[in-house]
């Protein structure tokens, strides 16, 4: 009897040492990955004793951080207008938005174990981690300082990898002051929360005859001259071309360079549903974008009769696209019809600046072949040389580019587009302009991309 | 080592208690270190023989609870410390009652008499307070009737093994376990049923020679497990939650993954006291306390908790190899697997180890009945510990030499 209770103790004793075997186990490796579960309401309660990692911009400069005072952590956002939907807002009650939510777990944990341990032995507060945009913050802040006063949006990238150096979108609203201007701005009918540069989705208007240009290429249906008498009739359904002109006898360089509306509706229900379809997917339409922000699914829909058709080739009817979409469009062309993955946190740091996780350049897909984007970049350039776009003219720089108007239902103006690239001949960046009702392209949109693409262009 | 212990105990109760500035707090802690030295004192004085480092391993868990559970609620942490005094007089109760009274086998019928009828009792007038159905309420405050079951159930099986078990007898045993385990899973207590069945095979197994008698129990104990976890969905809900907590992470793994969530935020070192946020685990001061006390305390203090449980068991299984008496040697088996067993289970249930089952952490959980019963067995260890015709003839001399190293220790205090 006397065995058995030792060896009853040694059971006992060999448990509780498993035990704490396992507590140790635990505290090395699995702790971490379970204490960054977003279901830990720890991560936001805790803020008080976590500083917060900061944002920076491409050249280093900080966008936002965090620094600690008596009364616990505070936020401060730089330049809080000009990021206010890239960054967004982390509050404790209406939660966080933006890149502050997205990357909520970095920054909120300290990647070096040392630091961590070194952090809480001093002083309880430990330095979550950076993060590294690949925003420029003049462009950013140039940008939308042109759409002052206005509603819409300009997001720049850089052709050949996709990096977003400009993602502005009007009217904004002022993070630091969410707590106290909620209620407004939540009801304002001018929607300041929306990131209208990735999120607003838009008919596309003429800057989606880009992709029908794309499809007829494909197509071989360039050398087909069409007859344009300045309005077609789609089972009944007239549309005019602008103000009525007939552009008589015309190529598919001209009708794009003019932005011919009978051109492109004649030769859209020439190729059908089905192509012009399949053309929009193979643009991305109708599919989610990946991306590390948050943005809509532009939309397409399959349509089979001949006054949808005639709509959607001009990019009318249901067709819908966001800025940021539009704008991959564009750096796909200038990008020899490779379309980047765009993103916008290029690396994580640590609180001393040591690299931990860096992005590197997707790509999504080839949308269409080098000839095709040769044909269709050669076109744009003739639409800002001589066409609808001499307003995105930029001296002593070739731009490529292409105009949209959108009209919209009701009396209201139409959405001003423009989306290009620059310099046409070895391009580096692409743009989209949307100015919501803000009447033609040419006129109001093409102006801003002028000037943004010269601003772009002059940064290292 | 007596030595080191009183003082890491004092100097944790200083530490732990000066720390705010809540005259409430330093009034308890003051009671408590006033208390443990009267006790101690009287322990040396009139009760002397005993194993005094049985009382101090339970004095040092009670500060650690009772600092944990005044920093998550000043108004528990009081309540506990009231209780914690009754406690404390529950000890000398009991020893004095041991005192007075033999138990020997005949006593059995009784006991397992009384067993059944506090089991009928709460059967047929209990109340359910947080899904399960074993407290009673007695106007003044509720309590759980099977927190004193156990000190009588060891007993009861003590004197059903002090003979050697032959089938017709172990039959009855098993007939006996079997209906006190049912009650339990009636009152969906699944932590009483399995707390009380594998305290009564360690002590079979402790007498059964060959091991047969064991093996059968733990056999249909598998097998009524398996049984159960198709019959009753509590069951089922609490093994799913085990297998697979993160799947069901705002429903049934609720409180498992915050306790995780808990004991990672905290790491090895913790947090700090106040500096957590343990209160997001629900039933934090009763069966959640350890995550809390990992949490803010870190992992190193849950480590040394355990290392004190581990030396109460050590304590405890000493107590009962010395004790020549059949019955109280393995009563004392019992109550301190009792004590040992309850720990394992709660504690690998906040981990995520073995699935979640509500009971206390002895000495440390909030709730009267627990911390009551928990020092009432204690008390009976101390008493089997120091009634000399308790103790083997040949260790007499042994356990008396001990007792004197132990005497200039206290003394010098």
């Amino acid at each position: 009897m006397k065995d058995r209770i030792k060896i009853i103790k040694y059971i006992y004793l060999s448990l509780f040492a498993l035990i704490c075997l396992y507590l140790l186990y635990f505290s090395l490796f699995e702790s971490r990955l379970i204490a960054s579960n977003s279901y830990n309401r720890r991560l936001r309660e805790s803020e008080s004793n976590i500083i917060r990692g900061s944002i920076l911009d491409k050249n280093g400069e900080i966008l936002a951080k965090s620094a600690k005072y008596k009364a616990g952590v505070k936020r401060t956002y730089v330049y809080p207008r000009y990021f206010s939907h890239v960054i967004g807002y982390s509050s404790a009650k209406y939660g966080s938005s933006g890149l502050e939510a997205l990357y909520n777990k970095e920054l909120m944990s300290a990647s070096d174990t040392m630091e961590d341990l070194r952090s809480k032995i001093n002083d309880y507060y430990i330095k979550g981690n950076n993060i590294n945009l690949t925003l420029d913050r003049s462009l950013q802040v140039y940008a939308s300082d042109l759409l002052r006063g206005k509603k819409g949006a300009v997001v720049v990238l850089k052709t050949d990898t996709g990096e977003i150096l400009a993602l502005a979108s009007k009217p904004d609203f002022d993070p630091s002051g969410i707590q106290n201007n909620w209620e407004s701005l939540i009801n304002d009918k001018k929607s300041p929360l929306l990131n209208r540069a990735s999120e607003g989705l838009y008919p596309p208007g003429s800057i989606f005859k880009l992709a029908v240009a794309s499809s007829i290429l494909k197509n071989n249906l360039q050398d087909i001259e069409v007859e344009c008498t300045g309005e077609v009739n789609a089972d009944g359904y007239i549309i005019k071309d602008s103000d009525g002109k007939a552009h008589g006898s015309i190529t598919l360089s001209e009708a794009l360079k003019y932005s011919c509306n009978s051109y492109f509706i004649k030769q859209g229900l020439k190729l059908g549903n089905s192509n012009l379809y399949n053309e929009a997917v193979r643009f991305r339409l109708n599919k989610k974008i990946q991306t590390d922000i948050r943005v809509s699914e532009s939309v397409f829909p399959s349509k089979t009769d001949n006054r949808s058709i005639a709509q959607q080739s001009i990019g009318q009817g249901e067709v819908l696209m966001t800025p940021l979409h539009a704008a991959m469009m564009a750096a796909a062309i200038a990008n020899d019809g490779v379309m980047m993955q765009p993103y916008v946190v290029s690396s994580i740091s640590s609180s001393e600046n040591k690299i931990i996780k860096e992005f590197k350049p997707k790509q999504i897909a080839r949308i269409m072949d080098k000839g095709t984007a040769e044909a269709i970049k050669d076109m744009m350039v003739e639409v800002v040389e001589s066409g609808t776009g001499t307003g995105a003219k930029v001296s002593k720089v070739a731009v490529a580019g292409k105009t949209g108007t959108a009209e919209v239902s009701g009396n209201q103006k139409s959405h001003a587009w423009f989306v290009g690239f620059a310099p046409a001949d070895s391009p580096k960046v692409a743009i989209a302009v949307l100015i919501e009702n803000g009447g033609g392209g040419g006129s109001t949109a093409a102006p801003i991309a002028s000037k943004v693409l010269k601003k772009a262009l002059s940064l290292k | 080592m007596l030595n080191l212990v009183l003082i890491a105990m004092n100097f944790a109760l200083i530490s732990y208690y000066s720390e705010p500035l809540d005259y409430m707090a330093l009034y308890i802690g003051g009671s408590l270190a006033a208390a443990y030295m009267i006790s101690r004192m009287i322990l040396a004085k009139l009760l002397n023989g005993g194993n005094f480092l049985l009382f101090d391993v339970v004095c040092n868990m009670l500060q650690t609870g009772l600092a944990m559970l005044y920093r998550l609620s000043p108004e528990y942490g009081t309540k506990q410390a009231y209780i914690a005094a009754a406690g404390i007089l529950g000890f000398f109760a009991s020893f004095i009652f041991m005192k007075r009274f033999e138990i020997k086998h005949k006593h059995h019928l009784l006991l397992g008499g009384s067993i059944l009828a506090l089991l009928l009792t709460t059967q047929i007038w209990g109340i359910e307070i947080n899904g399960s159905k074993n407290w009673i309420n007695l106007y003044f405050t509720n309590v759980q009737p099977s927190e004193f079951i156990k000190l009588i159930f060891v007993f009861f099986t003590a004197c059903l093994l002090s003979q050697e078990p032959s089938r017709k007898r172990f039959a009855g045993i098993a007939a006996s376990m079997l209906t006190i385990v049912a009650f339990f899973v009636l009152q969906r207590d699944i932590g009483s049923a399995f707390l009380f069945f594998t305290v009564y095979l360690v002590m079979l197994f402790s007498r059964d020679v060959k091991g047969f008698y064991t093996a059968a129990s733990a056999g249909a104990a598998i097998g009524g497990a398996f049984i159960s976890y198709f019959a009753f969905s509590y069951i089922r809900s609490r093994v799913l939650a085990w297998i697979n907590p993160w799947k069901y992470i705002s429903g049934k793994s609720y409180q498992i993954t915050q306790s995780l969530f808990a004991v990672a935020t905290g790491g090895f070192i913790g947090t700090g006291l106040y500096l957590g946020d343990p209160k997001f685990i629900p039933a934090v001061h009763t069966d959640f306390i350890f995550s809390a006390l990992c949490e803010e305390t870190g992992i190193l203090n849950g480590i040394s908790l355990l290392a004190m449980y581990a030396l109460l068991s050590i304590i405890g299984m000493d107590i009962s190899s010395k004790c020549s008496n059949p019955i109280y040697s393995s009563a004392a088996l019992g109550l301190t697997s009792l004590t040992a067993i309850q720990t394992l289970v709660i504690v690998c249930g906040v981990l995520n180890i073995i699935p979640i089952t509500g009971v206390t952490l002895p000495f440390v959980s909030y709730g009267g009945s627990s911390l009551l019963s928990q020092f009432m067995n204690v008390g009976i260890l101390y008493y089997i510990s120091s009634n000399p015709e308790l103790q083997y003839n040949t260790d007499k001399a042994s356990q008396a030499s001990e007792a004197e190293s132990l005497m200039p220790h206290t003394t010098s205090r």
